[in-house]
C-alpha cells in the first residue's frame, strides 16, 4: 500500500516535469532560416482574420524567398495560434522571447491580446511589429520597442469626418457600435467629433452576436437621425443592415467604421439593402500606392476572385517591410534589428511605411506609422473610393437616391 | 401612426416573435429537466449539430431547412440517445447531480468544437425565399420566418400535449417525472423512460435547429448563445412545464425587446439574466405556476 | 524514525514551490506558467471552500473575480508596493458583492445554486462593459503593477496561497468545518439538528467570494491589462475553476492546487501541440474527469494510500 503511495506522487511529478520541458522546443536548431514570431488568432471567434493574415503574409514570405531571401537566407515565420486569448498571446510571447532564434514578434490579430503582446515584448526588449492592432494604446505608452504599421481606431474615420464637415453637414448622429474594444473606440472618437461640432448624438452599444437587432433599430429610426454609423463585425454587420431595411429605416446616410462592413462577404450578403453605404477605410486596390493593383489581383487568384481588404494588404507589405528591416540591420540581434525598425522609410502596397512619432488630441504617439485613411461607399455591389478627392477614384453619390434628403 | 405608438407596437411584434423563437429552444429542455431532472447543458449544441446538418442537406440536395426537420429530428433523437447511454447514465460518485452541469457542458464543447475543428469557424449562411421576407401590417414591419418559427413551436406544443395526454409512453414519461419510484413500482421501465425523454429533448431540439437556419447565421459556436437562452426560458416559465415554456419564450423575447428601446441595448441580455435569478429565489416554480409536464 | 510518507511528501512540494523561482529565474515562460498555476490555485482553493467543504458548487466565480480585478485596477492603478494591501480591498469588494448575491439565493440547491451564480457573473460582466466611465468596457483597463520581475510576483502570490491554506485548514479541523461537511451531506438534516444552514453558507460563500476576489486583484496586477470578457469569462474563469477542483478533488486541501498544476499544463500541452482542436481536447478532458475521476487527483491518491478513517475533510 504504501509502495502505491509513492509511485502516485513519482507519477504526478513526472507529468509537471515532462509538461515544463515539453513545449520548448529542441535545444540545437538550425541557424538558417532567419525566424521571428508570429502570434495570431487561428482558432476562436476572430479566426478568419488570423488565418487570412497568415495567408496573405505567407504570400510576400514565397516572394521574398524565391528572390533569395535577405543576405542568402529564407525569412521564416513562426506562426503560434493564441485564439486571439490575452492570456494565451502572453504566454506564447513569453515562450518565443525565450528562444534566442526569434529576432523580433509580428502579430496579433485583436487588440486585447496586442496589447499584451506589446507589453510583454517591451519588458523582454524584443520587437513587437504590428501590422493591424488598432488600438491607441500601443502606441501611446512610449514602449520604444512597440512599432505599428497601420492607422489606429481614432484614425479610422478621418476621411469622413472629412467628408461629413465639407459636404454633408449632418444635424444629427445616432451610432449603433459593439461592444468591442473596436467598436467603443471608434464610438468614443465619433462622440468627440459631434461634440466638438455641435452635432446631436445618440448611441447603442450591443453584445455581439445577438442575432436580432430590431428593437435596438427602432429606436433609431424614433430618433429620426440625418446620420446612422455602425461599428461591428461581419456577422452584425449583415444583420444590421438587413433588418434596417426591412425595418424601413431612413437617414439621410448610412456610415460604418470599416471592419466587418468592408469584406466582401459583406457586399455579397447584404445585397442592394447595402447600395449607397459609406464605410471608412484604411486601404483600396485603386489607391497610388506601387504593387497595390498587383497585390489585389494576386489575393483574387488565391481566394477564388475574392478582393483583398486592409488587413490582407497590411500583413502582404508588413513582410516586405521586414525584407528590408533586416536587409539593413547592422546584425541579426534584436538591438540591431530595433535600430533598423526605427529607421525605416520604404514605400509598400499598402502605402509609405516610416515609424514616427506625432501627436493626435493631446496625446504624443511613438514608432507609429502616419497614414491616410480613406471613405469608400457602396456603388453597384462594390466598394469604390469616394472621398478624400486627391486619393478617389469615384464619385460619392449623395445625397443619396432612397433615403431622406 | 404616432411614433411613440410605432416604437411600442413594433417593439412589441419584435419582441413576440423573437419570443417564439424562444420558445423552441426551451421545449426541448423543459421536457428533459422535467422527466430527468438534468439540466442539459450542451441543449444548444445540440441545436447547432442540427443547424449544421439542415445546412448540408441544403447545399448538397436543395432541400429546403423547414422541410429538413423530417431529417434533423429524428438524427438528433438519435444522437441525443446516444450521449445519453453514453455519456451521462455512466455518473456516479459523491456529486452526481451537480456533476451533470459540468459533464453536459463538457459535451457541448466537445460538440461545438468537432464541428470547428470538421467544418472551420467560418460563417455559414442558408438564403431561401421567405429568409428575408417580411409582411406590412398597418406600417409594422413583420417578418416571416419568425413567423413560421413561432406556428411551428405552437403546433409542436400541441402535439406534444397530445402525445403526453393521449399515448401510453406519453403517460409513462408522465408518470417518472411525478414519482420515479411509484412509476418503477406501478412498472415503468425508468432507465428506457430516461433515455427516450432525452432523446425526445433531443429531438425538439432538432427541430428547432432546423427551423433556425434560414433566419440565423450559422458558426460553431452558435450553440451558446441559444443553450443561455433556453435556460433562461424554462426557469420562468417553470421548469418541466411545456406551457410553461410557451410562457417562458414569450416573456423573455417582450422583456428584451422593450428593455432594448425603452433601457439600453447593451443591458439588454441583463434583463434576462435578472429576471432569471429573481424568479429562481422568489417563484422557483415559474410564472406559469406549475413544474410538472 | 519513521517519517510517514505524506508529511514526507508534502515538505517537498513545500521545498520545490519555495525554491522553484530561484532554480529558473531566468526562464520567464516557466516562471509564468507556475505563477498561473498559483493564481488558479488560489481561485481554486476559494472555490472549494464553497463548492466542496461546505457542498454548494457554484458555476460563476467569475463574478467575484472580476469584481476583485476591477476593484484593484480603478483604485490602484499607478502600482508601487505600497499597493499590496489593495489585494486585500479588491476582495473585500468581492465579499460586498457575495452578501447580498447570497441573501437573493441562499435558498437555492445544487445546480439551480450553481446557474445563478451563472447569471450573477454575466450581469457583472454586462455592467464592466458599459460602465465605460469607470471600467473603460471593452477597450480593457492597462495599469502598472505594484512589483516588477516575475520572481518578485511569484513569492507575492506562494504568500497569499499560503495564508488561504493555512485559513481553509484551520477552518476544516474546526466547528466551521463540521458544519459546512454537515450541510453538505444533507442540509435538511443540518437544519433539523440546529445547525444555522444559512448562517455557513453565508460565511462560506463571503470568504470563498472574499478569496477569488483577492485572485482577480492579483491577476490585473500580474497581467497588467484586464478586460471585461476575460476576468468575468464563464468558460476561461467559471468553468475553469469548478474544473480545476474537481480535477484536483473536491475538498481536499491540496486538491485544487494540484488540479490547477494538471489543467494549466495540459492546456499548453494542448495548444502547443493541438492547435485548432485544443479546445476539443479541453472538452474530452472535462467528460473523462467527471466520468471516470469524479473525486480528483487527490482523492484517488487517497484511495491508494492506507486506510484511514475520513473525518470531516483534509
Amino acid at each position: 500500500m504504501k509502495t502505491r503511495w509513492w509511485l502516485g506522487c513519482i507519477v504526478a511529478v513526472a507529468v509537471l516535469a515532462g509538461g515544463l520541458a515539453g513545449p520548448r522546443p529542441a535545444a540545437a536548431q538550425s541557424k538558417e532560416p532567419l525566424r521571428f514570431g508570429a502570434p495570431l488568432a487561428l482558432t476562436g471567434p476572430v479566426s478568419s482574420f488570423g488565418t487570412q493574415d497568415q495567408k496573405a503574409l505567407d504570400i510576400a514570405l514565397e516572394e521574398i524567398n524565391k528572390a533569395g531571401g535577405v543576405k542568402g537566407r529564407p525569412l521564416e515565420a513562426v506562426y503560434v495560434d493564441t485564439a486571439g486569448k490575452p492570456d494565451v498571446t502572453r504566454s506564447t510571447v513569453e515562450r518565443l522571447s525565450q528562444r534566442q532564434d526569434i529576432l523580433f514578434i509580428w502579430g496579433e490579430s485583436t487588440s486585447a491580446a496586442g496589447i499584451v503582446a506589446a507589453q510583454v515584448a517591451q519588458r523582454n526588449k524584443i520587437v513587437f511589429f504590428t501590422h493591424v492592432a488598432a488600438a491607441p494604446d500601443l502606441t501611446s505608452k512610449g514602449w520604444d520597442w512597440v512599432f505599428r504599421q497601420n492607422p489606429m481606431t481614432i484614425e479610422y474615420t478621418l476621411a469622413l469626418y472629412d467628408y461629413l464637415l465639407k459636404v454633408v453637414k449632418p444635424k444629427s448622429i445616432f451610432s449603433v457600435y459593439e461592444n468591442t474594444l473596436f467598436g467603443q473606440s471608434n464610438n468614443g472618437a465619433m462622440k468627440a467629433f459631434a461634440e466638438k461640432n455641435g452635432i446631436r448624438y445618440m448611441s447603442e452599444g450591443f453584445e455581439g452576436g445577438s442575432q436580432d437587432y430590431k428593437p435596438t433599430l427602432i429606436k433609431v429610426k424614433a430618433a429620426d437621425p440625418d446620420m446612422v454609423f455602425f461599428a461591428a463585425y461581419l456577422l452584425d454587420a449583415l444583420l444590421l443592415t438587413r433588418q434596417s431595411s426591412e425595418l424601413e429605416l431612413k437617414p439621410r446616410l448610412f456610415t460604418s467604421a470599416g471592419a466587418g462592413f468592408i469584406f466582401p462577404e459583406y457586399l455579397e450578403g447584404a445585397g442592394k439593402a447595402a447600395e449607397n453605404y459609406f464605410s471608412a477605410a484604411l486601404w483600396a486596390p485603386d489607391l497610388p500606392y506601387p504593387g497595390a493593383r498587383d497585390f489585389d489581383a494576386k489575393w483574387r487568384k488565391a481566394n477564388n476572385g475574392k478582393q483583398a481588404v486592409y488587413m490582407h494588404a497590411s500583413a502582404y507589405s508588413s513582410g516586405y517591410v521586414i525584407a528590408d528591416i533586416l536587409k539593413r540591420a547592422k546584425a541579426f540581434t534584436r538591438e540591431a534589428v530595433k535600430e533598423a525598425f526605427a529607421a525605416t522609410d520604404i514605400k509598400t502596397a499598402y502605402g509609405p511605411v516610416k515609424f514616427i512619432s506625432y501627436e493626435r488630441d493631446g496625446v504624443t504617439f511613438r514608432n507609429q506609422n502616419k497614414l491616410p485613411t480613406i471613405l469608400v461607399q457602396a456603388q453597384g455591389g462594390k466598394w469604390v473610393s469616394v472621398w478624400p478627392p486627391d486619393l478617389a477614384t469615384g464619385k460619392p453619390a449623395f445625397p443619396v437616391p432612397g433615403l431622406k434628403p | 401612426m404616432e411614433i411613440g405608438t410605432y416604437v411600442f407596437l413594433q417593439t412589441l411584434i419584435s419582441g413576440v416573435l423573437v419570443g417564439g423563437i424562444y420558445c423552441l429552444i426551451g421545449i426541448g429542455l423543459t421536457v428533459i429537466f422535467g422527466v430527468m431532472r438534468i439540466i442539459n447543458a450542451c441543449h444548444g449544441d445540440l441545436i447547432m449539430v442540427a443547424m449544421y446538418l439542415s445546412y448540408f442537406l441544403f447545399r448538397s440536395a436543395g432541400i429546403d431547412p423547414l422541410l429538413s426537420v423530417v431529417v434533423t429530428a429524428p438524427a438528433l433523437f438519435c444522437l441525443g440517445w446516444v450521449l445519453h447511454r453514453g455519456f451521462i447514465t455512466r455518473l456516479s460518485g459523491s456529486y452526481a447531480e451537480d456533476n451533470s452541469l459540468l459533464l453536459t457542458f463538457g459535451l457541448g464543447l466537445v460538440l461545438a468544437n468537432t464541428v470547428l475543428v470538421l467544418f472551420t469557424a467560418d460563417y455559414r449562411v442558408v438564403e431561401t425565399a421567405y429568409s428575408r421576407a417580411v409582411w406590412r401590417v398597418a406600417g409594422l414591419s413583420v417578418s416571416a420566418a419568425y413567423v413560421f418559427s413561432f406556428a411551428m413551436a405552437i403546433l409542436v406544443t400541441a402535439l406534444l400535449y397530445l402525445f403526453f395526454m393521449k399515448t401510453d409512453l406519453g403517460m409513462a414519461i408522465r408518470a417518472t417525472a411525478q414519482n420515479r419510484m411509484a412509476a418503477g413500482l406501478a412498472g415503468v421501465n425508468v432507465e428506457r423512460v430516461g433515455r427516450i425523454t432525452y432523446g425526445l429533448g433531443a429531438a425538439l431540439a432538432g427541430a428547432a435547429g432546423a427551423l433556425f437556419t434560414p433566419v440565423f447565421y450559422l458558426y460553431p459556436t452558435v450553440g451558446s448563445l441559444f443553450t443561455v437562452k433556453a435556460f433562461e426560458v424554462v426557469v420562468l416559465g417553470g421548469m418541466g412545464s411545456i406551457t410553461g415554456a410557451i410562457f417562458g419564450g414569450l416573456v423573455l423575447g417582450v422583456v428584451e425587446s422593450l428593455g432594448a428601446v425603452y433601457v439600453s441595448t447593451g443591458y439588454k441580455d441583463a434583463l434576462g439574466f435578472v429576471a432569471f435569478v429573481l424568479i429562481l429565489a422568489f417563484r422557483p416554480a415559474g410564472l406559469a405556476g406549475r413544474s410538472r409536464l | 524514525m519513521v517519517i510517514p510518507a505524506r508529511t514526507a511528501a508534502l515538505v517537498a512540494a513545500c521545498g520545490v514551490a519555495a525554491l522553484f523561482p530561484l532554480i529558473f529565474r531566468h526562464d520567464g515562460y516557466v516562471l509564468n506558467l507556475a505563477t498561473l498555476i498559483l493564481i488558479y490555485g488560489i481561485t481554486g482553493s476559494s472555490w472549494n471552500l464553497l463548492g466542496g467543504y461546505a457542498g454548494q458548487p457554484s458555476f460563476g466565480h467569475a463574478a467575484f473575480f472580476g469584481v476583485g480585478a476591477y476593484t484593484f485596477a480603478v483604485l490602484f492603478p499607478s502600482g508601487g508596493a505600497w499597493t499590496v494591501p489593495g489585494f486585500a480591498v479588491g476582495g473585500l469588494a468581492a465579499a460586498l458583492v457575495a452578501l447580498p448575491i447570497g441573501a437573493v439565493i441562499f435558498r437555492l440547491r445544487g445546480p439551480y445554486f450553481a446557474l445563478s451564480m451563472l447569471a450573477f457573473a454575466e450581469i457583472l460582466r454586462l455592467v464592466a462593459q458599459n460602465w465605460t466611465s469607470v471600467t473603460k468596457g471593452a477597450t480593457g483597463f492597462m495599469l502598472t503593477p505594484t512589483v516588477e520581475g516575475k520572481v518578485a510576483h511569484y513569492y507575492l502570490i506562494l504568500g497569499v496561497l499560503a495564508v488561504l491554506l493555512g485559513i481553509t485548514a484551520a477552518m476544516a479541523s474546526a466547528r466551521p468545518g463540521f458544519y459546512f461537511l454537515a450541510i453538505r451531506e444533507d442540509q435538511d438534516v443540518a437544519e433539523a439538528l440546529g445547525v444555522n444552514t444559512v448562517g455557513y453558507k453565508m460565511l462560506a460563500l463571503a470568504i470563498s467570494g472574499l478569496f477569488t476576489g483577492v485572485a482577480g486583484a492579483i491577476y490585473a496586477n500580474y497581467f497588467a491589462y484586464i478586460e471585461p470578457n476575460v476576468v468575468f469569462s464563464t468558460v476561461e474563469i467559471s468553468l475553469a475553476t469548478y474544473l480545476i477542483v474537481v480535477l484536483g478533488g473536491m475538498s481536499t486541501l491540496f486538491g485544487p492546487l494540484v488540479g490547477s498544476a494538471v489543467l494549466t499544463i495540459m492546456g499548453e500541452l494542448f495548444r502547443v501541440f493541438a492547435g485548432t482542436g485544443n479546445v476539443l481536447l479541453y472538452g474530452i478532458l472535462i467528460v473523462l474527469v467527471v466520468l471516470f475521476m469524479p473525486d480528483g487527483v487527490v482523492g484517488m491518491l487517497r484511495r491508494l494510500g492506507p486506510r484511514r478513517r475520513r473525518v470531516g475533510a483534509a
